[in-house]
């Protein structure tokens, strides 16, 4: 026969105003299998939790029922009480009588029979419960990280730091991402280069970071601590430990003129390159889709001027394998794409603006490249079509976002902030310039960003229209924007040499295979979820998987930066345990009533059900069945539902549990 | 001298039991409302009014009147677990007089044999008291189908075991009633009409084998490959036994909760592949054909030795409601 | 409940208070509930709780028992789609929600007493809304009589009545000569006796004069038949172990028994590589499913015996045989399963000819808990029927073998055909059709429809 102890908590007067404490601990006395139950003004508090220690132990107690609060409030705490009296934690229930009961019905006497009853059915849960222990999942203490833009590197760098091997690996030939094509950084006009590339020379000669750079994640298996992840190695055609930057084949290299991706198509770049000066690594790539030697056998210039031997044209992807224990996404973002060819059924282009069909309609990252001081046009602000400086420049904001008609609803969060930059910086380059802004709302909430738009309107003459462009079109070498100010209340027309358009920011390319690859999951727009967008923004459903970055949701370097360092954190938290312990309250199968149809291995949110055999000590085959691995189950039970049999069953919410609850209510 | 009754003052007098409150059970269709899949089908029911009773057209209900002396599921006591302990308490059984109506000869015949059964090691007061307020009226058979077998077991489609008054058929709307006993001579007193026409029938399903034969030979070939090549497409369900009318197995189950309850008998089969399941896993009867060959050795050896008689009166109902065609008859055919 | 259930303090006669349960997930509806309580918002007292981690843990029989102990109304609630803590198992949930709603319409439960909704951690509002709202309806409602009820006979527009004198003629025994051989039957015993001699198998399942044979020598190809009474579907045997210990096995199969080992391969319960598949051409067999079948030809066969010229019908009958149910009231619908069930005797035989029942221990056999009493009860035979049916979401590939195995003559095909029906309207599904096709159940979509659901 049970022994369940049922301690009753007035909460002061937030349970015990409504409920009658005593009527109700008189009632549970009676039920089969209560040995006490007592109450108490503060069951949390110390003398509290010392009655139910005390009684644990006085009384035999097998179980605990803490009829309070809600088990997200104490659930931890009266665990752990009964786990220093030595009673299994998870043979431990409460019953929510305050938020449930005290504090939603006043009726005196309707509250205390309602309480009664939802203490009925913890105590009958708590009778059937088993004594679990946590479970323990060796841990390989090394992290993965993907992406190499400003958030993958801070997220690398602070664990590399404190001791532990990260592989990261970088979808392009360098690291660096999109603050490394950015020219100078709101709110402080700091290069961006400047600030960026040391911590890329950190991550290239880190002796605790291996990196993989021109590669992308081919596969990936297993669970918190004990992941195996494939790895592809695209062909580079170059050896890079061979090769020394020297710069010999690229100068030789007679197909000069392809678009440089890294300026977006802004300025070319040869057929074997590096992307920008500053790589890392610093190594050049041969573009297999413009190579003449790759396509049909010609050329080959480079490889004889290569002193180093490190140019080979037989080179082919490779797969390599790494074991890690945690992982960090931090994919970054890409623009929304102006044009009409789009990727979603409900997204339509803004042809209106010309983009791709005026030379001089460029979007806000190819205006970084034509700002840069390293960038195609040297740091001089030279318009794509003639090379001309613009006199008058305009800048359109939401483009793309906030639009429900035919973009993207919701705001990309730093295209006011860069637009301001850029309005400033235009104005510093060409003195005599004038730049017009169409923006709809201003968005400058961090720190010292209100004061810097404020800085590009009052101090570098930034022209602001509360409004939007409607079209825009070319006449006599001049670009026509016809918008309108809502603050004047008449439409405005700007004959402006350039225009530039702040697209709205959008998760990368193949994001959303990847995450697939890792269980976790994506909105609509493809931006990854975390577990709970206020207490976890950095973790995701799946255990030892997180995000950080534009990757989650659009936003600026701090907050990359600082989202970083936070998965980072999280990261060290999972390598801190000697052994991973991770709550038993799991699925199992019944091995022997097991029917093998695998319909729970198909319904497994997490992939945690595996296909298995039962074989006899010596080996001999007896039988296939369902079988739950530990490390993976997150205990939904979604498992138990779909099995006929009802071979599986959930620790914490078995069958006899809920079945006895839902029987004690007659 | 012999007395009759027409077929509607027959159905006034079962309308009149029903006034009365008996419970007046008999052979009715129940039409499936999708068409054939089995066509309208005949089963002993209880009849809320006469006009509900079969009397003709069918050959054998599919089931059997043992479930209105032994039912299906039957309550033997409620518990109520409190803080002070255990308390029982009797179940009230539903106890009314019973009129089984025109039923066949073999289901009557096989009356008592569950008369021995449930009253040999242990009175079961359960059954007994049914048994004393049921009187059974049976129809003799006019005909028979390839699924009778009654002349094989010692039976014909006028026997008179467990009967307490027979009606014969004489063809026009008029049976001749014979009371067996004071019970049937009870139920009919004053109701019938004098007459001088004696029924006469056809003399029943040729002997398919012999019950002596059967015996010696589930005795001697226990390991015999004549129970597989029989019996392999059995299927293990119950439709045999619980459509048989002298099985009689049940289970004993328990169903409440950890506050009250009540235990009640189940009707279950040998067949069931867990009938014979040990606790620690083995099972003695662990196929389809070994389950077979049990039930035909219970039927035809050990219960004779047991109690002088075959358990089994040729009704055919085993092999009509097999799904595939398997049954005492069809086995012990290929005899 | 009733025990419990406190008297209004005045002298006024007691009201009825609905008992109503509600199966929630911990991390959206019971913080929602959690937050209405923070909030101080009233609701009535009439709810009682079950937590569970996430709606893809409730089970369709949870509503059943929540019934059967009395409730007047259930209550199930959860994340809103996109937000479940597991990533899907409100997704899982919802479908089978969606299919489970058409098997109790069927059924004809009062499905004004089943509420299904999504409630956030943020909407202790809404929590407070629909416990209120239920409360009230539920209130006026009553309580949940009609459960299991009786009223009188149910007549189905234009069905036959009771009659006195069946014009029945009872199904032939099988044990006489069965009709002479056709060109059809002709070949299959030659297929079989050159597959046996061969060695290609070492057993045929096939059709015999009595029923279901195993042959494994050559010259007893001669107790094969094939007629108009080769209505069983004899895939079932492949789950028997007695039959596989006999060796590669052949199996004869119509259009319709073929779907069977589709699904089979589905389930992991048989490779078709592991057996040998002889299909009959079938122009029909008389039975209901003859009329609506589109497979009179058999697709993934070995070899195919026999021609047809059959067309397949029009997908409109295919459902023609539920209409007369569905045209009645759910409380007239309930009167006929009532009466329909009474008569169930727990014989299981429509389990046992069920290819897809391959369970070891059945759900009924299991006894702790109890979760289907095996007793012959109102109770324990809805609850039985309803969990076969189910069970068989997306499986049942209309055989109809349990209908004939029934008994007591029950009409199961009519569970069958709704949760059939339902498949294919709601998720353009048919079992046993496509190989490549996600199972039903243990699949989702984001597109699955929720209009039931608030």
């Amino acid at each position: 026969m049970s022994r369940i102890g049922v301690f009753i908590c007035w909460c002061g007067e937030n349970i015990a105003r409504t409920v009658d404490v005593d009527e109700v601990t008189r009632q549970v006395a009676e039920f089969p299998g209560v040995r006490c139950a007592v109450n108490y003004k503060y069951m949390c508090s110390d003398p509290g939790q010392a009655i139910v220690r005390d009684k644990i132990v006085s009384e035999r107690l097998d179980s605990v029922v803490v009829a309070s609060c809600s088990p997200h409030m104490h659930l931890r705490t009266f665990r752990s009480a009964a786990s220093l009296a030595g009673l299994n934690p998870y043979r431990v229930e409460m019953a929510n009588i305050r938020e449930h009961c005290s504090w939603v019905h006043p009726n005196r006497a309707q509250a205390t029979a309602k309480a009664v009853q939802l203490i009925r059915l913890s105590v009958e849960k708590a009778r059937r419960d088993h004594e679990l222990e946590p479970i323990r999942v060796p841990v390989t203490r090394r992290a993965l990280v993907i992406g190499g833009g400003v958030a993958g590197i801070q997220a690398a760098l602070d664990i590399a730091n404190s001791g532990y091997e990260v592989v990261m690996v970088e979808r392009e030939p360098s690291i660096g991402g999109k603050m490394a094509g950015l020219s100078e950084t709101f709110p402080t006009l700091d290069c961006s280069q400047c600030i960026l590339t040391p911590r890329m020379v950190e991550v290239g000669q880190h002796p605790k970071i291996k990196l993989y750079s021109y590669s992308e994640v081919e596969t990936v298996s297993g669970y918190v601590g004990n992941f195996n992840v494939t790895i592809r190695q695209k062909a580079r055609y170059v050896d890079i430990k061979r090769c020394t930057g020297c710069g010999e084949c690229w100068n030789v290299c007679p197909l000069k003129r392809n678009p440089s991706e890294f300026d977006y198509a802004m300025g070319m770049r040869p057929a074997i390159y590096v992307p920008f000066p500053q790589a890392v690594p610093a190594r050049p790539v041969i573009d297999a889709k413009v190579c003449a030697k790759i396509i049909r056998n010609g050329c080959g210039l480079c490889l004889k001027k290569c002193k180093a031997e490190a140019i080979n044209f037989k080179d082919q992807d490779k797969l390599v394998e790494e074991k890690v224990g945690a992982v960090v996404i931090a994919t970054g973002y890409k623009l929304y794409n102006i044009g009409k060819i789009q990727d979603r059924p409900k997204l339509e282009g803004y042809g209106e603006y010309g983009y791709g069909k005026y030379k001089n309609v460029i979007d806000s990252l190819q205006f970084e490249r034509l700002l840069s001081a390293s960038g195609p046009t040297v740091g001089e602000l030279k318009r794509p079509s003639d090379g001309a400086q613009p006199k008058s420049v305009v800048f359109l904001c939401c483009v793309g976002s906030r639009d429900n008609a035919k973009g993207l609803p919701y705001c990309s969060k730093i295209c006011c902030m860069y637009t301001a930059k850029h309005a400033m910086l235009y104005k510093h380059k060409v003195h005599d310039g004038q730049a017009h802004v169409f923006y709809m709302d201003i968005r400058a909430g961090g720190k010292g960003y209100e004061e810097f738009v404020r800085r590009a309107i009052e101090q570098d003459g930034a022209q602001y229209y509360r409004g939007r462009v409607s079209k825009i079109t070319e006449e006599n070498g001049k670009l026509i924007v016809r918008g309108t100010d809502t603050l004047a209340g008449e439409p405005v027309t700007i004959e402006a040499d350039m225009v530039v358009l702040a697209n709205a920011m959008r998760p990368a390319d193949g994001v959303e295979q990847l995450a697939q690859k890792f269980n976790v999951g994506y909105d609509e727009y493809g931006f990854l979820l975390e577990s709970h967008p206020k207490l976890r923004p950095v973790e995701t459903a799946s255990a030892g998987v997180y995000i950080c970055g534009a990757c989650q949701a659009p936003k600026d370097i701090p907050e990359s930066v600082a989202q970083a360092s936070a998965a980072a954190s999280k990261v060290l938290i999972t390598f801190s345990a000697s052994e991973l312990t991770r709550e038993p309250e799991i699925a199992k199968v019944n091995e022997d009533t097991c029917a093998a149809c695998f319909t729970c291995t198909h319904a497994c949110p997490y992939h945690a059900i595996e296909q298995a055999e039962v074989r006899t000590p010596r080996g001999v085959f007896i039988k296939r069945t369902a079988r739950v691995n530990p490390g993976l189950c997150m205990g939904c039970g979604t498992c138990v539902a779909v099995c006929p049999s009802k071979s599986a069953d959930l620790e914490g919410f078995t069958e006899q549990q809920i079945y006895s609850m839902v029987e004690s209510l007659v | 001298m012999s007395a009759t009754i027409s077929q509607s003052a027959l159905r006034e007098l079962a309308a009149g039991w029903i006034a009365q409150g008996k419970r007046v059970v008999g052979p009715r269709l129940i039409a499936s409302p999708s068409g054939p899949v089995r066509d309208g089908r005949v089963f002993y029911a209880a009849l809320q009014s006469s006009d509900q009773l079969a009397l003709g057209g069918f050959i054998h209900p599919a089931n059997s009147m043992k479930e209105f002396l032994f039912p299906k599921h039957e309550e033997l006591y409620g518990y109520r677990i409190t803080g002070k302990g255990i308390e029982l308490n009797e179940v009230e059984p539903l106890r009314a007089e019973q009129v089984l109506i025109a039923g066949r000869p073999c289901d009557a015949a096989a009356l008592p044999i569950l008369d021995h059964v449930f009253n040999w090691d242990y009175k079961d007061d359960l059954y007994n008291t049914q048994r004393q307020l049921t009187t059974v009226v049976t129809l003799a058979c006019a005909a028979h189908d390839e699924a009778c077998f009654c002349t094989s077991v010692g039976l014909a489609p006028d026997a008179e075991r467990g009967s307490d008054a027979m009606l014969f058929d004489l063809g026009d709307g008029e049976y001749e009633v014979r009371c067996l006993t004071e019970k049937g001579k009870a139920l009919f007193d004053g109701k019938l009409q004098a007459s001088e026409r004696v029924a006469s029938l056809p003399s029943g399903p040729e002997k398919r084998f012999d019950a002596v034969e059967v015996r010696a030979f589930v005795k001697d070939n226990f390991d015999s490959p004549f129970w597989p090549a029989q019996t392999m497409a059995c299927l293990g369900c119950g439709a045999c036994a619980y459509t048989c009318p002298t099985c009689h197995c049940f289970d004993i189950v328990d169903e409440g909760n950890i506050e009250r309850g009540v235990r009640a008998r189940n009707w279950d089969s040998c067949q069931f592949s867990m009938f014979t399941l040990h606790a620690s896993g083995h099972n003695p009867r662990p196929n389809q054909p070994a389950r077979q060959r049990q039930r035909i050795d219970h039927k035809f050896r050990i219960y004779p030795e047991k109690f002088g008689e075959i358990l089994c009166t040729g009704c055919g109902n085993c092999t009509r409601n097999c799904p595939e065609g398997i049954g005492v008859l069809s086995v012990l055919s290929a005899l | 409940m009733s025990e419990n259930h406190a008297a209004p303090a005045s002298g006024r006669p007691v009201e009825f208070e609905p008992k109503i349960v509600a199966f929630v997930c911990n991390w959206c509806t019971y913080l929602g509930a959690d937050l209405a309580g923070t909030t101080r918002l009233e609701y009535p007292p009439n709810v009682r709780i079950i937590r569970l981690p996430c709606t893809g843990r409730i089970d369709f029989n949870l509503i059943v028992k929540a019934f059967e102990i009395g409730a007047d109304s259930v209550l199930v609630s959860g994340c809103h789609p996109g937000d479940c803590h597991y990533t899907s198992g409100n997704y899982h949930a919802r479908r089978r929600w969606i299919l489970f709603r058409e098997l109790l319409q069927a059924l004809g439960f009062d499905m004004e007493r089943i509420h299904f909704t999504w409630i956030s951690a943020a909407e202790g509002h809404k929590w407070q809304e629909v416990v209120k709202e239920i409360t009230e309806k539920t209130r006026q409602k009553g309580p949940y009589k009609e459960l299991y009820q009786r009223n009188g006979e149910v007549a189905f527009p234009g069905s036959p009545r009771p009659s006195t004198t069946p014009a029945v003629t009872p199904e032939p025994l099988r044990t006489g000569a069965s009709e002479p051989s056709s060109a059809a039957e002709q070949e299959l015993r030659d297929t079989c006796r050159r597959l046996l001699a061969e060695e290609k198998v070492k057993v045929v399942i096939g059709y015999g004069k009595r029923g279901p044979v195993f042959i494994t020598k050559p010259e007893d190809v001669e107790k094969l038949v094939w007629n108009d009474e080769c209505l069983a579907n004899l895939a079932v045997y492949l789950k028997r172990k007695e039959i596989r210990a006999l060796g590669r096995p052949a199996i004869v199969v119509k259009g319709c028994d073929e779907r069977a080992l589709v699904v089979l391969e589905k389930e992991s319960q048989l490779e078709r590589k592991e057996i040998h598949v002889i299909g009959m051409a079938c122009q029909g067999l008389g039975e209901p499913k003859c009329e609506i079948c589109e497979v009179h030809l058999p697709r993934i066969a070995d070899e195919v015996i026999g021609q047809l010229d059959k067309q397949a019908p029009d997908t409109a009958e295919r459902w023609k045989a539920l209409e007369s149910l569905m045209a009645l009231p759910a409380a007239q619908r309930m009167s006929y399963w009532a009466t329909e069930f009474e008569r169930c005797v727990k014989c299981y035989a429509c389990r046992q000819v069920c290819p897809m029942c391959y369970c070891e221990r059945c759900l009924v056999d299991k006894n702790r808990p109890t979760v289907i009493e095996p007793s012959a009860t109102d109770k324990g035979n809805f609850a039985w029927h309803i969990l076969r049916a189910f069970h068989l979401a997306g499986r049942c590939i209309g055989c109809d073998e349990c209908t004939r195995a029934c008994s007591a003559g029950i009409d199961l095909r009519l569970l069958n055909l709704s949760l059939a029906k339902a498949a294919e309207e709601h998720f353009a599904y048919r079992a046993g059709m496509d190989p490549k096709a996600e199972p039903l159940i243990g699949a989702y979509s984001l597109q699955d429809k929720e209009n039931f659901i608030r």
